[in-house]
């Protein structure tokens, strides 16, 4: 895993991870994190929700995107639960953006890029 | 009991006091409180369960985050991560609400993860959190028949040994309330139960691990003390007690040896003592008790080829070398040559299980035949308990016995002169084969040296006080009719070992019994 100092670490770069990896949302970003740190989760999307202090309908759509890019695997439903496995990337580029991103010391300035583009994704509907 | 129908932990020391390993098949509860290891022992248990018996394992936790696990059991070596990456090992974060909803279902997700990766061992931590989906959260549990802990628990059972996965349940050790009443319920429906125990010192802490119980098999009863290795895991050290079984050969020797090469000592002990016996040398500060052990295992090593091994909590090994060297008994160099080996343990906290482990692997693995113990006097302060104080005395006597190993072990006499009682605290003389006295004798306004060998097991000892000198080689007894004081030899005084030696009237000749 490679470290990355927050002094080192720009806010272009970390831009430039996440597109690597395909994250647009911070919701995307929180629930790989949390799969990351709960490695296999035998759960359902209202679990993590109440986890993460999401919708669970949001929650949901961020685990078919996170799928879909490859990151997460997803089980069969059994009573509404799923186990849910992250899937660290194994080819460069994206191998080097998740270990990165997921190495950083301190995640608020990913959070913090993201959430400002929530913020602007806001205001350009608005 | 076969191999094959046991379950080895793997976790050291624990397979020895469940006599081989737990038998396969048995459900196993660990309850303890906070801080005691339960989860330690059980991801050790699944652990070593895949790198030395190739059994796939799955560990289920509700509360700690998997990824501290990594990092946490990261310290003692042990590469968790690489295990999920070989598809030999699952960590698996749930809820309790899931997983009993899980390990009820004939096709649950959870089994099939178990098929897919082979499991046999599977840790939950902990089913103090599971509670039946029937059950109104704010109600008590029934106690038995649908709804109840007892019956989840038991179609959890029966699911996971339908897949034959062994399964190893942490509960918290609770007093009171539900906790208490649902490991009362886990404790009788698990085969096997330990229980681990965390207590402090006055600064520092311990852990104990007890076996309450193992269905279909026999282990060591009794409390013994656990410890956290860092770079290992955890290690069991055995309680303290004899090796021996009592109705089990006991060997013993008829061969009368020299202990330390002097004849004049040999004929107070009536040729020479038993090898295998045991003797109690007791005395004064002062009075040449560690100078004897010295010369017992110098010369033991030097001139009959057996192997020594001194332990002290009283001194570093260095200075043991330093005193031996200015007796002239050159102890380093059979150090050096791997004939004579020091152990040297702090009385600060002694855990005397934990010592006597290292004692016994010194002895087996360096093959000791001859082994003094200097001085048991500290032990008992350091042991600070008189019950287990004796325990471990017995246990090494018996030991020793047991190998044939000559050992002497020094006890400090408080009183400077004379002897009124001897080792009242511990009633261990009666056990030992060879009591040696050495007192201080004052005469006219000289300190002597006496020797007295007050019991000599199965040898025509000598009843006799001889004097005797410490210098270049050891302890020298004074030849009989000399003496420094007054040309005066022992012989022409009674009570010597008393606070008040007195000569005989020079008129009257002094009458000796044989």
């Amino acid at each position: 895993m490679l470290e990355s100092d927050l002094e080192d670490v720009s806010a272009f770069e970390i831009e430039s991870w996440l597109q690597t990896l395909g994250i647009q949302q911070l919701i995307e970003w929180d629930v790989l994190v949390y799969l990351y740190r709960h490695q296999s989760s035998l759960i359902n999307a209202e679990q993590i929700s109440h986890l993460l202090n999401y919708g669970s309908n949001l929650i949901v759509e961020a685990l078919k995107t996170l799928e879909s890019l490859g990151l997460v695997e997803r089980s069969r439903a059994s009573r509404g639960a799923r186990l849910h496995r992250l899937v660290p990337p194994v080819e460069p580029p994206c191998q080097e953006a998740f270990e990165r991103l997921i190495g950083l010391k301190n995640a608020h300035p990913v959070r913090r890029l993201l959430a400002r583009r929530r913020y602007r994704g806001n205001v350009e509907h608005e | 009991m076969a191999n094959g129908n046991l379950v080895r932990t793997g976790i050291q020391g624990l397979d020895t006091i469940f006599l081989g390993g737990i038998s396969r098949g048995n459900v196993i509860l660990v309850e303890g409180e906070a801080g005691a290891g339960k989860s330690l022992l059980g991801t050790e248990f699944i652990y070593r369960g895949i790198v030395e018996y190739d059994e796939p394992g799955i560990i289920v936790v509700f509360e700690t985050s998997p990824r501290k696990l990594l990092r946490d059991t990261a310290a003692f070596n042990w590469n968790l991560e690489e295990l999920q990456q070989q598809n030999r090992l699952r960590i698996i974060f749930t809820t309790p609400q899931i997983l009993e909803q899980e390990l009820r279902s004939a096709d649950s997700l959870l089994m099939e993860t178990a098929i897919e990766l082979g499991a046999r061992r599977i840790f939950i931590d902990s089913i103090a959190l599971l509670r039946p989906t029937a059950s109104n959260g704010n109600s008590a549990l029934p106690a038995n028949g649908s709804g109840s802990y007892r019956e989840l628990l038991q179609q959890i059972i029966e699911g996971l040994d339908r897949e034959g996965i062994t399964p190893l349940f942490a509960h918290e050790r609770a007093l009171h309330g539900e906790p208490a009443q649902t490991l009362e319920t886990a404790e009788f429906l698990a085969d096997t139960v330990i229980q681990l125990q965390r207590g402090d010192y006055p600064a520092g802490a311990y852990r104990r691990i007890e076996i309450l119980k193992s269905r279909g098999q026999g282990f060591e009863a009794g409390v013994h003390t656990l410890q956290i290795k860092a770079g290992q895991g955890l290690k069991v050290f055995r309680r303290v007690q004899c090796r021996v079984q009592a109705t089990g050969y006991q060997p013993t020797s008829t061969i009368q040896k020299s202990a330390i090469g002097n004849a004049m000592l040999d004929d107070l002990t009536g040729g020479g003592l038993y090898e295998g016996s045991v003797t109690i040398v007791t005395g004064a500060s002062g009075t040449g008790k560690s100078n004897l052990g010295y010369q017992v295992l110098v010369e033991g090593a030097r001139n009959a080829g057996k192997r020594g091994l001194l332990v002290t909590l009283d001194e570093h090994p260095e200075q043991i070398l330093r005193n031996a060297d200015a007796l002239g008994l050159n102890m380093r160099e059979q150090v050096e040559a791997g004939t004579i080996y020091l152990l040297h343990d702090s009385p600060l906290e002694l855990e005397v299980n934990v010592h006597f482990d290292l004692i016994a692997r010194t002895i087996e693995e360096h093959q000791i035949d001859r082994i003094v113990v200097d001085g048991i006097t500290t032990y008992s302060n350091a042991i600070g308990d008189e019950r287990k104080f004796r325990e471990f005395l017995h246990g090494l006597i018996a030991f020793t016995k047991q190998r044939l190993m000559t050992a002497f072990i020094s006890y400090e006499n408080p009183e400077l002169f004379g002897m009124t009682r001897f080792m009242s605290d511990s009633n261990v003389t009666s056990v030992v084969d060879n009591v040696i006295l050495l007192s201080y004798v004052e005469l006219g306004n000289m300190m002597n040296r006496a020797i007295t060998v007050a019991k000599a097991r199965g040898c025509k000892h000598q009843y006799i006080t001889r004097q005797y000198r410490i210098e270049r080689g050891g302890i020298v007894l004074v030849p009989e009719g000399i003496s420094e004081i007054s040309n005066l030899p022992f012989s022409s005084y009674y009570n010597l070992l008393s606070r008040a030696p007195t000569r005989f009237n020079r008129n009257i000749p002094p009458q000796i019994d044989d």
